[in-house]
């Protein structure tokens, strides 16, 4: 039994959608959207009465409104940069927590209670500012962090649950909308354990769909910088449902409306193929990586599980497939597996009695250190070397020490930057922040300092330094990094967002229709668009009388007709 | 705290396997849970680890009884039936035999490389790209372990060819390497944006980073070359991954930004670039009258 007031989502916050689930007696169990659907569309924007819309609304207005409206903003978690909507800018912090607020409304209409606490995922390979900022994201819209968790661990999780006391090896590779992850596990006595992570945080199947977009665009014959913001937007979405259509069949058309005039475009399989070949290559590199980590042969795995809705393509599978000489598994839907893997994560912490022969363990997929200078002669020194405190696939928690000390013997100060990477040289890796450690004493002195690299279960590093001579702690402090935000802004940002009026969630099933119907009137030509644009005034004219009753059944009847249009050519 | 992890999980070090440490390690974790007990794990981490690596360090010097208890769950597997596999490979007998499998693997591998050679070195028009990459990405030789395979020996090759083993190292480059060839190849495998923890590789990697550096300074003619000294001052062209976060990936190009705006900022980097350009010309134009 579990105690209601401590009940934990598991949110999956990806990068095209996002999905939230709760554990219950009968396992991981995936929440539904005000819209009854599973998966929530990750876009956020302003609708018509300035309120703001996310999910499926969101989306689609992003072909009739793209200036007010925003996508894929996950990729750029943990830069300064900002996505401008309407007049007002935000960061990718900011528009992330409108999505967990709204995924956190549907829990709690879902579960009939208040949900303030939950597990969310992010990429393996998502670094320290960027899971800081996931960390923040959540803040904003209310939440508290329990833990993250890495995506493919979750995959693992949710799969290793169907057969806990098995005992296997297997390897996860998990393609998601932006990024691409791969990590080997092993299971024993309930126990799962993350042997090695590797991965792009820049990889994933939005890259596909530009690869494709840039070929329709070949076709019709225009560039995006000839188009407008609209056509551009449009042009996309169709690449997208043509990838999606070509993991069904091995060739999709579709008409564009280009000017007015509808103009076929068309793309088989291998042509496909072709052009996302060099995107398909950067897969090979992260697997080869995770394995060689793991001490492992590509025999020692039992099995290979594909993750995120871009394993769904032909080319992926077929790449693993050639690479384990067999073929991967995908049991559980690619799309739904890690939610349903967080959302065990939140059993777990909140202690689910289902879950008490299970424990999880994770790596820290990257190598944190700080910067040194090697002497390299007399008095002469080569700055820049990179010294290794937590080797990358190191089990979390974990805890180091050294003693390091100055350069010189009548230093005042020791300026240490901290790094993440795998390379001997500071200038390729990533730098995480910076700490002042102040030291007394003269020349003579001891100059030692007590440096302590923590890095917890979520991913997070903690960093602090202690002059043996003071005894005064340094923490880490992270400056001078547009992609963290400090302490004092975040206040001022989390009252600024309070104020922003969003839309009403019982209202979300006729926003969505409206953008929907707005959408399918922009793709449409002729008759059609004649047709949709009756639509549309019918659903405003009920939507203005207010009588619930009516503005239901309208809606339901449109429903009904907009399918047939959707399912047309024309786009 | 207990100095002997074998104390600490409960086992007798002369007999336990590396089952029995697993299970040991299994039933003390569901009750040291590391968001729980984050001191006690780490004690109880760095002793399954000990008694671990003990253990298989037992087990390899009697290498009979290792991997026993993974032929189970191996069976598990289902390994996908290639043509290949099922082929017998001749090989001669030299005193101890190799296992067919392992033949058949070499066979492919000494096979590919062969080929590579010869379409690297064998013509006189220079290799062609799509002859290189039928042999690299055939499918003999694209599964995992024989891509490792090939990485490790390609790389070595060319270190070879270009100097590595010289003493002095010097670098050398054999007629054949352009600098798209090169490419092709480091595309493929990964050697100069793949980061590694070994120190061999590391430096057979950074030789081959170095050998990338001349051939794209050699390789091209002198306008394109007196552009490309402009890019790496401009700080173009940066490695891939250098930078933390690379904004522009995000961002799709059949979408504008909303917003839009903050051109004026790059006037002052255009300035900038026109006074490095005029500055640059000046030296090169130097370098040709001395």
């Amino acid at each position: 039994m579990t105690d209601p007031a401590r009940t934990l989502i598991g949110i999956d916050l990806g990068t095209t959608n996002s999905l939230v689930a709760v554990f219950t007696d009968d396992g991981p169990q995936l929440i539904p959207n005000s819209l009854g659907d599973l998966l929530t569309p990750s876009a956020v924007g302003y609708g018509d009465d300035g309120a703001l819309l996310v999910g499926r609304a969101a989306k689609d207005r992003l072909l009739t409104h793209p200036a007010q409206t925003a996508a894929r903003f996950k990729r750029y978690m943990g830069t300064g940069h900002e996505m401008t909507l309407g007049k007002k800018a935000f960061r990718a912090e900011e528009l992330s927590s409108f999505l967990l607020r709204s995924l956190r409304a549907d829990a709690e209409a879902h579960l009939g209670h208040t949900v303030d606490e939950a597990v969310i995922s992010v990429p393996a390979y998502f670094n320290d500012i960027q899971r800081k900022a996931t960390i923040t994201a959540a803040e904003f819209a209310g939440l508290k962090v329990n833990r993250l968790i890495n995506e493919p661990t979750a995959a693992a999780l949710a799969y290793g649950l169907q057969d806990r006391q098995g005992e296997s090896t297997f390897l996860v590779v998990d393609l998601g909308g932006g990024t691409f992850d791969v990590s080997i596990l092993e299971m024993f006595s309930g126990v799962m354990e993350v042997r090695a992570s590797a991965g792009d945080a820049f990889l994933g199947g939005e890259d596909f769909t530009d690869a494709l977009a840039t070929e329709l665009g070949r076709q019709l014959g225009i560039k995006p910088e000839d188009v407008s913001r609209e056509d551009g937007a449009r042009l996309r979405a169709l690449a997208d449902r043509m990838k999606v259509q070509l993991t069904e069949a091995p060739e999709a058309s579709a008409e564009f409306a280009l000017k007015g005039e509808p103009r076929r475009v068309s793309i088989t399989r291998e042509a496909f193929d072709e052009i996302t070949d060099q995107i398909l290559k950067r897969l090979r590199l992260p697997i080869q990586r995770a394995i060689s980590d793991a001490s492992l042969r590509a025999d020692d795995l039992h099995r290979i599980i594909t993750v995120g809705g871009a394993t769904r393509m032909h080319a992926v599978r077929q790449l693993v497939t050639r690479l384990f000489k067999r073929f991967p598994e995908y049991s559980i839907d690619p799309d739904h597996v890690v939610a349903m893997g967080a959302a065990v994560q939140a059993g777990l912490a909140a202690r689910h009695k289902a879950l008490d022969d299970v424990v999880m363990t994770d790596v820290c997929p990257f190598t944190l250190g700080f910067e040194t200078s090697i002497q390299v002669g007399e008095g002469k020194y080569e700055h820049g070397h990179f010294s290794p405190m937590i080797e990358r696939n190191t089990v979390v928690p974990v805890s180091k020490a050294d003693i390091i000390s100055p350069l010189h013997p009548n230093q005042h100060e020791i300026l240490l930057k901290v790094f993440q990477g795998e390379s001997p040289y500071v200038k390729d890796n990533i730098q995480i922040g910076t700490l002042h450690v102040p030291l007394r004493g003269g020349p003579k002195d001891d100059k030692g300092v007590e440096l302590r690299y923590t890095y917890d279960t979520s991913g997070v590093l903690e960093v602090e330094a202690t002059p043996l001579t003071t005894k005064k702690m340094e923490r880490l402090v992270i400056e001078g990094n547009p992609g963290s935000l400090p302490r004092a802004e975040i206040e001022q940002r989390l009252k600024a967002l309070a104020a922003i009026k969003i839309h009403p969630r019982e209202q979300q099933e006729n926003a969505a229709l409206i953008a929907r119907l707005r959408a399918a009137f922009e793709n449409a030509l002729g008759d059609r668009r004649q047709s949709v644009g009756r639509l549309i005034a019918e659903f405003e004219g009920a939507m203005s009388r207010q009588d619930p009753r009516e503005i239901n059944e309208a809606r339901r009847q449109i429903e009904q007709v907009i399918g047939h249009f959707e399912r047309d050519d024309v786009f | 705290m207990s100095s002997d992890p074998f104390d600490l999980l409960g086992l007798d070090r002369a007999a336990a396997t590396d089952a029995d440490v697993r299970r040991a390690y299994a039933e003390r974790l569901k009750a040291t849970r590391p968001e729980d007990d984050r001191a006690g794990f780490m004690a109880l981490r760095a002793a399954f680890e000990r008694a671990r690596s003990e253990v298989r360090w037992r087990n390899e010097e009697d290498y009979d009884d290792a991997d026993e208890d993974d032929g189970a769950a191996e069976a598990e597997a289902a390994p996908l039936e290639t043509a290949l596999d099922d082929s017998e490979v001749p090989y001669e007998d030299f005193g101890d035999p190799l296992p067919p499998e392992e033949a058949a693997f070499d066979a492919r591998i000494r096979s590919a490389m062969d080929d590579l050679v010869d379409v690297l070195t064998g013509s006189p028009f220079g290799p062609s790209p799509a002859r290189i990459r039928e042999v690299i990405d055939r499918d003999e030789v694209s599964g995992l372990e024989e891509y490792q395979t090939m990485q490790w020996q390609v790389r070595q090759l060319l270190c070879d060819r270009t100097g590595f083993n010289l003493d002095p190292q010097e670098i050398r480059r054999p007629d054949w390497l352009t600098l798209a060839v090169f490419d092709l190849l480091d595309g493929y495998y990964g050697w100069t944006r793949q980061p590694t923890t070994n120190g061999y590789e590391r430096r057979l990697n950074d030789w081959l980073a170095r050998v990338r550096k001349e051939l794209a300074w050699l390789a091209i003619p002198k306008e394109a070359r007196k552009q490309a000294e402009l890019n790496r001052l401009l700080g173009k062209g940066a490695p891939e991954g250098a930078r933390p976060v690379r904004p522009s990936k995000g961002q799709s190009r059949w979408e504008h930004e909303p917003g839009g705006g903050g051109k004026g900022s790059f006037v002052w980097l255009w300035i900038g670039a026109g006074i490095l350009i005029s500055q640059v010309v000046r030296v090169l134009a130097g370098m040709d009258g001395g």
